[in-house]
Order: C-alpha cells, then sequence, then structure tokens
C-alpha cells in the first residue's frame, strides 16, 4: 500500500516517458533506473556469463536508451510488463555487446528470446559507423540547435519548446526547429560518401 | 501526393493507424520520391536520437551517483506517519488539558528567542568591522572568517584597468528618447537558458563565459571576449553587449551580417535588434526599413512588435 504511493504502473510509466514533459520523463524514467529487482536480475545474468558489474551499468544503461526509444516511438506494443521487456533488452544489449567484443556465444539463451516480448537493440539503433558519422554532423550544429532537435525528437509541443528554450513564442519555436533541421538535412545531403554508407 | 510526404514523420514514429499504414506502403511502391524523402527523414529522426539518448546518458550518470532504494522511501514514509500520528496526539492532550493549566513563565521564556547570545567564535573582527560600517544590530554575531579566503582574495590579480574605467561608463546616465524606445523594446534574453545551450555545444566554452559576464551586466568584458570569434551565435551576444553599453555603430555592422544569415538559427532575434539600433540611433529611414521588412513577413517572430515600433517610430 504504501510503496504503491511512490511507483507508477506500467501504463503510467509510459504516458509519462512519452508525454513530452520534461519532469515527469525524468521520474518515470528514474523510476525504473533505480527498480533494484530489475537491477538484480540483470546483474546476475551478466555475471553468470562472464560479465563485471561495470558491464552491468553499461548493459543498463544501454537498455534504458532502448526501452525509451521503443516507448516514445510505439514499438514496445504492451505483450508483457515494462519489467520484463527491460530485462529482455537488457540480455539483448548483452548479447550484443559480447559479440562485438567476440567474448562468447550466447546461443543458448537467447534462442528462448526470440520472441515478440523482446527486442533486440541492433534493429532499432544505428551501428558504429552510421553513429560516427552523424556524431561528427550532429557536432557543426550549434548548442542551441542540438537543443531543440533533441525536444522535437522528445515530441514536445512547440509553446513547451518555446518554454524551454526561452523563446518569444510558438512561432519563434516552429521557425527555429524548422531552420536547424533544414541545416541538417543539408548537412547529411552534403556528404555523398555518407550517404551512400547510410544507404540512402 | 503531398499528404503522404506529411505522413512519413507519422509512419517512422508509428503513429498510423493500420489502414493508413496500407495507403502510406502502397502509395511507396508507386513513388519513388516518396522512398527517398522515407529514407532521408528515417536517417534524420534516428540521428536525433542520438542527442536524446546522449542526454539520458549524461542524466542515468547522475543518477546513479544519488540513487536511493525504494525501500528508504518506505521507511520516510512510516516516520513520517508516526509524526504526524504523535503531533496528533500531543494535539488532543492539549486540547483536553483544564483551562486553569496557564502556561508558566519558564515555558514563556523557551517560546521567546534568546536575546543577545554571546558570540564566541572569532568575533573581534566583525565588531571592528561592525563598527565601521555603524551596523550597531551586527554587534553581536558571531563569525567565522575565512582567513584562508581572505588571503586568496588578495592574492587575485586586480582587474585591467580600462574594463573597470569601461565598466564604470556602462551603465548610460541619460537617454535619448529614441535610446529610451529602443532599450524599453529589447528584452534581455534569458542567460539561463542560453548557458544551458550552450553548454552542449563542445566549442562553446568562450559563448558560455561570454554569456556569464553578459548575465552580470558586463557588456565590456564581453567585447573582449567575443571580438575574434566569428561564429554566428557569438557575433550575436556581441552585439548584444555593444547595444547594452550604447555602441550602436559597432553593433550594426554586426547584426547586418547575420540578419543576410539564412542559415542563422537566430536571424529573427538578429533582425529585431538591428531595427532597435536604428530607432536608439533615430535612424528612421533604416528603423523604418527594418522594422517593414520584419512586421511585412507573416511568420515572423517579432511581427507584432515590429509593427507597433514602426507606428511609434513614425511619430
Amino acid at each position: 500500500m504504501i510503496i504503491s504511493l511512490f511507483t507508477y504502473s506500467d501504463s503510467e510509466l509510459i504516458t509519462m516517458i512519452c508525454s513530452g514533459n520534461e519532469g515527469k520523463r525524468e521520474k518515470a524514467l528514474r523510476q525504473l533506473y533505480n527498480d533494484k529487482s530489475i537491477r538484480i536480475t540483470v546483474s546476475q545474468y551478466v555475471s553468470n556469463t562472464g560479465g563485471s558489474s561495470q558491464d552491468t551499468d553499461d548493459v543498463f544503461q544501454e537498455s534504458m536508451i532502448t526501452l525509451d526509444n521503443c516507448l516514445r516511438n510505439n514499438r514496445f506494443g504492451n505483450r508483457s510488463t515494462l519489467k520484463t521487456f527491460l530485462i529482455g533488452v537488457c540480455k539483448w544489449t548483452w548479447y550484443s555487446m559480447k559479440r562485438k567484443q567476440k567474448r562468447i556465444n550466447l546461443t543458448d539463451d537467447m534462442n528462448q528470446m526470440d520472441s515478440d516480448d523482446f527486442i533486440n537493440p541492433e534493429v532499432l539503433m544505428l551501428d558504429d559507423e552510421r553513429v560516427s558519422i552523424v556524431r561528427d554532423l550532429l557536432q557543426k550544429l550549434g548548442g542551441k540547435c542540438k537543443q531543440l532537435l533533441e525536444l522535437y525528437q522528445l515530441n514536445y509541443s512547440m509553446q513547451e519548446i518555446a518554454d524551454s528554450v526561452g523563446f518569444e513564442n510558438m512561432q519563434s519555436s516552429k521557425n527555429a526547429v524548422a531552420k536547424c533541421r533544414n541545416n541538417f538535412k543539408e548537412l547529411l545531403m552534403s556528404q555523398s560518401e555518407l550517404m551512400l554508407t547510410l544507404k540512402y | 501526393m503531398n499528404a503522404y510526404f506529411e505522413q512519413i514523420e507519422d509512419y517512422i514514429r508509428g503513429k498510423l493507424n493500420a489502414s493508413e499504414i496500407k495507403d502510406f506502403e502502397a502509395q511507396l511502391k508507386k513513388d519513388p520520391n516518396l522512398v527517398k524523402q522515407l529514407s532521408l527523414t528515417r536517417i534524420e529522426l534516428e540521428s536525433y536520437e542520438l542527442l536524446v539518448s546522449d542526454s539520458l546518458r549524461r542524466k542515468m550518470n547522475t543518477w546513479g551517483s544519488n540513487q536511493k532504494p525504494m525501500i528508504s522511501r518506505v521507511w520516510w514514509a512510516a516516520a513520517a506517519s508516526i509524526a504526524l500520528l504523535a503531533v496528533a496526539f500531543i494535539w488532543v492532550n492539549r486540547e483536553s488539558k483544564p483551562i486553569t493549566d496557564t502556561p508558566s513563565v519558564v515555558k514563556q521564556d523557551t517560546i521567546l528567542p534568546k536575546i543577545n547570545p554571546q558570540p564566541k567564535i572569532n568575533d573581534e573582527p566583525q565588531k571592528q568591522i561592525a563598527s565601521e560600517n555603524k551596523l550597531p544590530e551586527a554587534k553581536n554575531i558571531p563569525v567565522i572568517v575565512d582567513s584562508k579566503k581572505e588571503k586568496n582574495d588578495r592574492n587575485q590579480p586586480l582587474p585591467n584597468k580600462d574594463i573597470l574605467k569601461q565598466q564604470t561608463t556602462e551603465k548610460p546616465t541619460t537617454l535619448s528618447e529614441s535610446e529610451n524606445l529602443a532599450y524599453q523594446s529589447f528584452e534581455q534574453p534569458n542567460y539561463d537558458n542560453e548557458l544551458r545551450s550552450a553548454t552542449r555545444g563542445e566549442n562553446d566554452t568562450i559563448l558560455t563565459k561570454a554569456l556569464i559576464l553578459l548575465k552580470d551586466k558586463k557588456s565590456n568584458e564581453v567585447q573582449v571576449i567575443l571580438a575574434k570569434s566569428d561564429e554566428p551565435e557569438s557575433s550575436y551576444y556581441l552585439s548584444v553587449a555593444y547595444f547594452n553599453s550604447r555602441e550602436f555603430n559597432k553593433a550594426i555592422p554586426i547584426l547586418e551580417k547575420l540578419s543576410q544569415n539564412l542559415d542563422y538559427i537566430n536571424k529573427e532575434k538578429a533582425e529585431w535588434l538591428l531595427a532597435l539600433c536604428y530607432v536608439a540611433q533615430n535612424d528612421k529611414v533604416n528603423a523604418k526599413k527594418v522594422l517593414t521588412v520584419i512586421k511585412e513577413d507573416l511568420q515572423h517572430t517579432y511581427k507584432e512588435k515590429a509593427g507597433a515600433l514602426l507606428l511609434k517610430v513614425g511619430n
């Protein structure tokens, strides 16, 4: 009873993460991040397969990022609880990390995770090569543009962007976001090699 | 066809319903331009996702250091409940006591604040300062003097004399009518927000310093720091610094250049400040010219303000 005063249900968490409100989003993500039972499960899994506590931390952070991405982009599907989903993502992330490091084959357990409940983070994210190219391009945008585009990606309304960034009104955030997006698109298009790498 | 292009983002973000997805995918088979645009938008949004994930990663690093187990919150709640019950119990007991049970003198004393507590720690220097400043009420306040800090402060290099001289001239004493009008129309940037943005750019340390100085109204120091910077954002704040110190002639060429930079995110702000510089200089011809351009741009942030100011300048 008391615990329920301080924790949010899955549906509340999902609404909060997708709300486009910084405070709510942070609260929800923080609850999941600080959930000890998830941590313990992930930690046991990672250590049983040759990982350290640092590996657990890395896996957990990357999986939180995947979870956040899935929820905001309607890729969760409500087929399991958030906890089960996050643990599944953690296992996949750990598997991907190990495969990259060529440390082990996790074929035994990973076959069991080939279900709708689990999401392979590699499917969702840019690969390392793309990430480094895109990161360089993003670096060419100013700090302000980066902030605007982050808020835009988080589905903030134009008014919320104006309030958060300190613009005069909704129209100015609309103009600024459009300008930043155009600048970035031009940067993308100007890199012919990049576009080939990105299979455009 | 345009409708499909407008649906690209919703398609990527999974916001279309089943029939819309079916239509959209059918159109994708027919329209290679739509396919091309879809790929570009997908890459674009995936790139922005990197900004979100970087930001979340930074936050999680701070959560990790001060995370508290949920159980402690439960204990806090339990403790708070017990405290509430205790307060309620005391309150009820207090109410039920006979009226004759008036508070004793001793009790009254405990409620009253203690007067003139005796200083114990290093009160001599404070007494001296207080008497110098003629602040009798400060006599008995004990102050811990940080001799180390005091020493460090003394060792700080003195500010450049030229800057100090400039600072004294920064705040205009008497403003002309046109300057008054310009300053009233200019809203100083929200420097806290600007600082938050500036720290996201990795090469923006100079800009960060400049914004802190601008926030502290040290426009002349900002001019020294930003003088060599070619970055549009830095140039804008340099012009704000010139504007604040009434050096409109120096601000105008910078703002003219920024106003012609179509890629500059704060182009509209630069145009508005340019108009205000002309207004401040009482250059009505150029002021009206710029204000008219702003007013006639239907999507300009300062469209309405420009219209209102145009009327005042005209009069």
